[in-house]
């Protein structure tokens, strides 16, 4: 049993609190339980992997940093995702000042420049021609999802990738859960309208 | 309800967030609405599609990268190309621009080791000064006459206008004393420019006709004689020389046009009782001179009768940038005037006291200074 496995008994709160009475092993175990879900979040947004791998990484970088700041008002994943929403952020307006957008395709080769598989594309437990019949819908759905606005793709991420309520997305994105409805659903039928022909 | 009043709640019922009477509603006019069932079908697939894009699996250095960034030690992460020239744009133009500005302005800032071939570019008069103070650093053959002179001072003007000192050359004073003042106050490379540039233009030349002299210096005729040994005297303890020839043959051949033909070679006259002598000095002297020739001129008058012959020093002074270093400090002191002099140029005096070596070279050092004084034909005006 590995060492993630036994700590889910312990909740991030408590890691939290370890972590803020200076226990390293408690901030080594907070990464390993959801560095996956910064990375994914930071890679949905951003469409690039060495960007999404540098947020992901400064994120937990300033939850080290400002671990003390924390009081626990909202879950350590909200708070984590609103850290990793704000880098991507900061990364995106960097593109946008130099005109550049996402420039990866999730079905590009994910190999270095020396050959090695530097990334692995989640398999995903659906039966392979249930894969191959939405391996079209789904590349079209990322490619429409990458031209959504930046504020669209954010709320459909944290929605559906990583199924947050509207409150924690609220939370996350500084905003009223109004707004989120709101934006979750205009997200939704522009994306609606650009996939007409596939839905 | 109609589908028109559903607004956003379609896809909040999608996800379940909203009330159960709410929800009811929604479910109530979905079930009598295809247009609505067809909606809510895609907006789920939508939603599930978003949910099955595909994961990234983190690599296994994932939290050792996390730990060497906060410990400021990320290996290869910020790299001194990248910091100074990513992203391409902006700044690669902008670092280019920049370089081409500094290129320009270090092309056009008066940097100590160009600034005297800039400005031996720009004059032919500073070219000739530029080549006169060269031949001196050179430590050249000894030319102790590599000066420049006027043109012979014109007419005296009448005694009216000496004595309302209006109209008048003379007064050496406030000649003198700017021309003094602004030689010493520049560097020898400015003063060099800045003379030879007057000279050319006829700045100092036509200076003698110049109404500017409110003091003229008054010397009868019987006091003349006196009167200048006075000058010798008091140059002498200047490092100063008195000649009774203008000292115009030593002219650079390069500076040789500033001097007008009548100026060749002007000895001392006596015709009509008048009488002229120049006075080479250290220019920061200059002022002194006058100063204390003008008081030895007062008090040689002073029981002279003046209504009888009376003689007006006229002052001129003529910058030159020439450095005496050609003459060494013991020849200075020996008296002795170094070779190189013109044949026709008679050293009346060489009253050169002793001084400190160090003194005596740094006045050898300094830009020396040329006053021509004139005494003028007699004139029945009042004297002060």
């Amino acid at each position: 049993m590995d060492g993630v496995t036994q700590s889910e008994t312990v909740s991030d709160r408590q890691l939290v609190a370890r972590l803020q009475a200076g226990n390293e092993r408690a901030f080594d175990e907070l990464v390993a339980r959801h560095q996956q879900r910064a990375l994914n979040v930071a890679f949905q947004l951003l469409r690039d992997r060495e960007d999404a791998m540098e947020v992901a990484q400064d994120a937990f970088v300033r939850i080290y940093r400002s671990i003390g700041e924390f009081r626990g008002e909202c879950e350590f994943t909200t708070w984590l995702h609103q850290i990793v929403v704000n880098l991507a952020r900061n990364r995106y307006r960097w593109w946008r000042r130099r005109g550049r957008t996402a420039t990866v395709s999730i079905d590009d080769p994910v190999e270095t420049a020396n050959g090695a598989v530097e990334w692995q594309v989640e398999a995903k437990g659906n039966p392979p021609d249930a894969e191959a019949a939405n391996a079209e819908f789904i590349h079209t759905l990322s490619e429409k999802l990458a031209e959504l606005p930046a504020k669209f793709r954010e709320v459909l991420v944290l929605r559906n990738v990583e199924n947050m309520c509207y409150d924690e997305i609220a939370t996350a994105l500084g905003c009223s859960v109004g707004t989120v409805k709101s934006r979750i659903a205009r997200a939704r039928e522009a994306l609606r309208e650009s996939m007409a022909g596939e839905l | 309800m109609t589908c028109s009043q559903l607004g956003n709640d379609l896809s909040a019922y999608v996800d379940s967030e909203l009330s159960a009477a709410r929800t009811a509603e929604i479910e109530a006019h979905v079930n009598q609405c295809p247009l609505c069932q067809a909606r809510l079908a895609e907006l789920r697939k939508l939603a599930d599609g978003v949910a099955a894009l595909p994961k990234l699996q983190p690599q296994p250095r994932f939290l050792a990268e996390v730990k060497g960034k906060i410990r400021g030690s990320a290996p290869g992460r910020v790299r001194l190309v990248d910091v100074l020239f990513r992203p391409y744009w902006p700044k690669i133009p902008i670092e280019v621009l920049a370089l081409i500005i500094v290129l320009f302005l270090v092309s056009i800032l008066p940097l100590p080791g160009l600034k005297q071939s800039a400005r031996r570019r720009t004059t032919p008069a500073e070219m000739a000064r530029s080549k006169s103070y060269e031949d001196t650093q050179a430590m050249t053959p000894p030319q102790p006459a590599a000066r420049t002179t006027i043109p012979p001072a014109p007419p005296a003007p009448p005694p009216s206008q000496l004595v309302a000192g209006q109209g008048v050359a003379l007064g050496g004073e406030g000649l003198v004393s700017e021309s003094a003042k602004e030689t010493t106050a520049r560097s020898f490379e400015n003063t060099q420019g800045k003379t030879a540039d007057r000279l050319a233009t006829g700045a100092l030349a036509g200076a003698p006709a110049a109404p500017t002299a409110p003091n003229p210096i008054v010397v009868s005729a019987s006091d003349y004689g006196q009167a200048k040994a006075k000058a010798i005297q008091i140059a002498a303890q200047m490092s100063g020389n008195v000649f009774s020839v203008k000292p115009a043959e030593q002219v650079p051949e390069e500076s040789s046009r500033l001097v007008t033909a009548d100026s060749s070679m002007v000895t001392e006259s006596s015709e009509g009782g008048g009488g002229r002598f120049w006075v080479d000095l250290p220019a920061s002297n200059a002022e002194r001179f006058v100063a204390e020739f003008r008081q030895a001129v007062v008090e040689l008058q002073s029981g002279s009768r003046l209504n009888a012959a009376q003689r007006q020093a006229e002052i001129r002074a003529v910058a030159t940038n020439e450095r005496k270093d050609q003459a060494s400090a013991g020849d200075l002191e020996r008296g002795v005037v170094a070779p190189g002099v013109s044949s026709n140029a008679t050293v009346l005096d060489q009253l050169q006291p002793r001084r400190d070596e160090k003194e005596t070279l740094k006045l050898q050092q300094e830009p020396r200074l040329t006053l021509e004084i004139n005494v003028v034909p007699p004139t029945n005006a009042p004297l002060r």
